[in-house]
């Protein structure tokens, strides 16, 4: 295909001839128009659910910055009675988890999903519904958790919740369980955003947009959410177990019962320390984006920044428990992890290095946007620096817990995040908005902004050497801080009053439309900036440089005249072109689906489920998960549209096929991702197994004296597994031919089923005749976890089974239209290999250890 | 053409492997140093002299990690001398090089602590 492409290019210039075809271009108006009034609440597109998605994680910042300014202003003076102990523990617990999980995650995968499809020559991202969906779940799910201060039922934990502070024993209500629940909904949003990103950047570029010419947010992009799939699972896994902890008194973290509290914080800090870098990394790759515009010359140094951004992202793996120096662990370990910590400052430098030269190789417009990067520079950069000390185990230790530490991590997500987002916020208006934001109130901005932040932050540094400990909600007169707690609280308000600067001018200027923006302002060289409307450029440019609009001064012209790829839509439907993953060559044209209230519903009730378990209304939850998983199987009911389309014209004299199954097509990548985080999480689970062995062997049985489940058990489990492993595999090739009946088909998918089921039936009867039950200590705890974990596997597969033997029976499922069955065949085989190592970690483990 | 996609498919891969083999070492050197303290404790301990058995399979580790670094970097120096008519082939050869340096470096600043802390647990 690609080859009859670049042949069109070559003989005439241009892939398609003009004039276009009468009808076109108002054809695909007519597919890509937004639906209004209520039904405006189903729209999927990404510049509105982009918008939207941004629009609420600005809110929750402001709100996460009304407590921050509250905390101020009760620590500016000694013995200050403003707030109660009570109310300042729940507020600093909200300020760091509304910024951390509602804004500062949220925000940097909403600037993907409003500027990637663009950025990369898409119409959309390929699963807009989960996108809405990702964003809905995040809404509702944030605004209950933030609406729980109000109702005097928030967290008082800290934003880290470290056990045994939160058992149900220390922090009793529901508090603790509306961090646990929500933010563990928050965290599945963050994943299904996590995997469109994945696809969308490597699957959806425009044509010739090879990996070599990929723009450095994309490629950040690409790196956050790689990290997001790798790390977020680890907290899911924690928040699962501290929750049947508190529910159940499985003793997870109870040390009287051979658990650990510090096995919380292993897993919190594997997903929190890679978090500082899924926030900064996208950050780092605006800046990339936009220093070059201001500076009118090509990012220097492209491939080191990308070789940063990958290297960073492995990297802050190896970094949790710089976290936790002060917790006793031996000596060679923490050496470890001091060393990591320090070994990732040089990908982290080598980017600001390449900052650097990009200012001096061109003449910098000292716009707000290039303001804020300047900003961001010098702040991120003394952040880095105090990070370095911080990683040092003996300075760490005579700083822990004490406000350097605070000075420090704000330094680093303030300067690093938050600048460069007011930077984009500046930069990329023009590409959604009728009107510039205000040049001269933004300088304001900055200014009070800038200034305010190092007046607030800086003497923190101070504080924190004198010894003033974080979360004290006062301090008495006699020791001190007072005045450099009173600059502080001077400065916070002086960033506040910028912050409000900014929000005026967005709500006096800021006019969201996708037709008449004010276009290309700032001479900017990649695609987002080519004459958008709701179904991104008219036509998609192939892309033979890293600045196309600067290699081709006419290029937006062109395109906009529709003479490149898919000008219209040839399928009648929403569509975008899909392409190789590292040449970017075009494969087939990805059919995109149509607004609709499933996904929406589906978010709404699963956010039920989770307020109802919060409270503990264990039947309405089982509503709820049950009105949740109906809509989720019908939004899922026609995402496999077939081939009935056959091949389409994307082009004068190239077709490419409208369907593709396997590794080509876009629903097998998904499930791919989807169970890396599912390896993600159970890996978490093993870490957390042989964890509390070292930590605690003696409750681990030893056969010699303590009753096991036999092993026959165990062994007809892992039969009854692989024999249902068999059977899907064996109906997988049953499917008949488009037109004909195949009977043994859902027969077999039945089969395979209830093998399954089979197996973790024995499973858990084998553990329950043995006499183990799950509160007892923390091996008996892991055994049911593990099944529970393999519990929600099966129980997934069973509705997956019964929906392809629906779709098989409605006629919606045969070899040639097998989407559906070849994402279960996958997760099947997933479930079987996890199934297996299940079953020798918690039956033969025990085994080799007590003998 | 089919050809060269899956031959990039797989270098896109070889690129990530620098990294990856410093976190196989690193978390496997994290593994030993706690598998070494745990095993030395007790009335009975399995190990008597933790320090000296973790020193020497971290020095193992770090080997077979720099080894495994050394043969990427071949195909890396590989990738360039023969990818030079295609972009791809050359800017994923320069990725894996500067990787697997980066990761080099990484694995031996990380083993360090194993030659200069002078107690394990």
């Amino acid at each position: 295909m690609a080859e009859e492409a670049t042949s069109a290019v070559a003989s005439s210039g241009y892939p398609n001839k003009l004039p276009r075809p009468p009808g076109e271009l108002e054809a695909l108006q007519k597919a890509w128009e937004a639906p209004r009034g209520w039904r405006s609440l189903t729209d999927i597109n990404n510049t509105r659910v982009g918008v939207w998605y941004v629009g609420t994680a600005f809110v929750f910042f402001l709100l996460g910055g009304i407590l921050a300014l509250l905390m101020r202003l009760q620590l500016a003076v000694p013995s200050n009675t403003f707030l109660s102990q009570e109310a300042y523990n729940q507020i600093f617990t909200m300020h760091g988890s509304v910024m951390m999980f509602l804004f500062a995650v949220p925000v940097v995968e909403a600037l993907g999903v409003l500027l990637l499809p663009q950025m990369l020559g898409a119409r959309d991202l390929p699963f807009p519904r989960l996108t809405a969906f990702a964003y809905w779940a995040y809404a509702i799910g944030g605004t209950a958790f933030f609406l729980s201060l109000f109702l005097d039922l928030a967290p008082s934990g800290g934003w880290f919740m470290y056990p045994p502070l939160t058992n149900s024993e220390f922090s009793p209500g529901y508090g603790a369980d509306f961090w646990l629940l929500g933010i563990g909904f928050i965290e599945i949003s963050a994943i299904a955003g996590a995997i469109e990103i994945i696809i969308g950047v490597l699957r959806t570029r425009a044509a010739g947009m090879a990996l070599s010419r990929m723009p450095i947010f994309a490629w950040s992009m690409l790196v956050l959410a790689g990290i997001v799939m790798v790390a977020f699972p680890s907290l899911i896994l924690a928040t699962m177990m501290l929750e049947l902890e508190r529910a159940f008194g499985w003793p997870f973290f109870n040390s009287t019962r051979g658990g650990d509290p510090l096995l919380w914080q292993h897993l919190f800090w594997f997903f929190g320390h890679p978090e500082v870098y899924i926030i900064f990394l996208p950050a780092a790759g605006a800046v990339s984006m936009i220093l070059p515009t201001m500076a009118g010359v090509p990012l220097v140094g492209y491939s080191l920044i990308v070789i940063a951004l990958v290297a960073t992202g492995f990297f802050s793996f190896g970094l949790w428990v710089h976290h936790m120096f002060a917790t006793g662990l031996p000596a060679l370990s923490q050496s470890f992890f001091s060393a990591a910590s320090m070994a990732v400052s040089l990908p982290s430098g080598i980017q600001v290095f390449s900052w650097i030269a990009t200012i001096a190789a061109g003449r910098l417009k000292l716009t707000v946007a290039s303001l804020f990067i300047l900003g961001f520079i010098f702040i991120f950069v003394l952040g880095g620096l105090t990070g370095v000390m911080v990683a040092m185990v003996p300075f760490d230790q005579q700083v822990h817990d004490t406000y350097f530490v605070v000075a420090h991590f704000h330094y680093v997500l303030i300067g690093g995040m938050v600048f460069p987002l007011f930077a984009s916020i500046y930069y990329w208006t023009p590409v959604f908005s009728r009107h510039q934001l205000s040049e001269k109130l933004g300088k304001w901005a900055f200014g009070l902004m800038f200034i305010g932040f190092n007046v607030a932050f800086f003497p923190m540094h101070l504080t924190g050497l004198m010894g003033m400990p974080r979360r004290v909600y006062t301090y008495p007169a006699e020791v001190g801080w007072g005045t450099l707690n009173m600059i502080s609280t001077v400065g916070s308000v002086a960033v506040a009053a910028g912050v409000l600067l900014v929000c005026y001018d967005l709500l006096r200027r800021y006019r969201i439309t996708s037709k008449e923006t004010i276009g290309n302002i700032w001479n900017a060289g990649t695609l987002e900036w080519l004459p958008n409307d709701t179904y991104g450029s008219r036509s998609t440019p192939i892309v033979t440089s890293r600045y196309p609009l600067w290699n081709d001064p006419k290029l937006a012209q062109d395109v906009e005249a529709g003479r490149y790829y898919l000008p219209g839509n040839p399928t009648g439907g929403r569509e975008t072109l899909a392409t190789s993953a590292i040449d970017g060559e075009p494969e087939f044209v990805m059919r995109l689906p149509k607004p609709g209230w499933p996904h929406v519903l589906a978010a709404v009730f699963v956010a039920f489920m989770f307020l109802s378990l919060t409270v503990s209304l264990i039947i309405p939850a089982a509503i709820f998960a049950a009105l949740a998983v109906s809509s989720i199987l019908v939004w899922l009911w026609d995402t496999d549209p077939g081939p009935d389309k056959g091949l389409v014209e994307i082009a004068d004299g190239v077709r490419l096929p409208t369907y593709n199954t396997g590794p080509q097509s876009i629903s097998w990548w998904a499930m791919v991702l989807l169970m890396v985080v599912g390896a993600a999480l159970y890996l978490a689970y093993v870490f957390s197994y042989f964890y509390l062995w070292t930590v605690s062997p003696q409750v681990w049985p030893n056969p010699k004296f303590r009753e096991i489940s036999h092993v026959g058990w165990a062994i007809a489990a892992g039969v009854l597994l692989v024999a249902s492993g068999v059977f899907i595999h064996l109906a997988r090739h049953l499917l008949p031919e488009p037109g004909a009946r195949q009977i043994g088909f859902p027969a077999m998918v039945a089969a395979a089923a209830a093998l399954l089921v089979g197996s973790l039936a024995v499973d858990f009867k084998s553990q329950l005749d043995a006499g183990l039950m799950p509160s007892r200590d923390s091996y008996s705890a892991m055994t049911y976890l593990a099944i529970a974990l393999q519990g929600l596997l099966v129980l997934t597969l069973v509705i997956g089974a019964g929906f392809v033997i629906a779709r098989y029976v409605a006629g919606k499922l045969d070899a040639a239209r097998r989407l559906s069955m070849q994402t279960l065949y996958l997760l099947w085989v997933y479930a079987v290999g996890q199934g297996l190592f299940g079953l020798l970690l918690t039956r033969g483990f025990p085994r080799l250890v007590g003998e | 053409m089919q050809n060269r996609r899956s031959r990039h498919v797989w270098e896109f891969v070889e690129t990530l492997l620098g990294p990856i083999i410093y976190l196989g070492f690193f978390g496997l050197s994290y593994f030993v140093a706690t598998l070494g303290c745990v095993l030395s404790r007790g009335n009975e301990p399995m190990i008597a002299d933790p320090q000296t058995t973790v020193r020497i399979a971290v020095l193992v580790l770090t080997f077979l990690a720099l080894a495994m670094i050394a043969r990427l970097t071949k195909n890396g120096v590989r990738l360039l001398s023969q990818g030079r008519d295609d972009r791809e082939d050359t800017f994923l050869g320069m990725l894996t090089l500067a990787l697997a340096a980066l990761s080099a470096l990484a694995i031996i600043w990380t083993a360090l602590p194993v030659a200069t802390v002078q107690q394990s647990c």
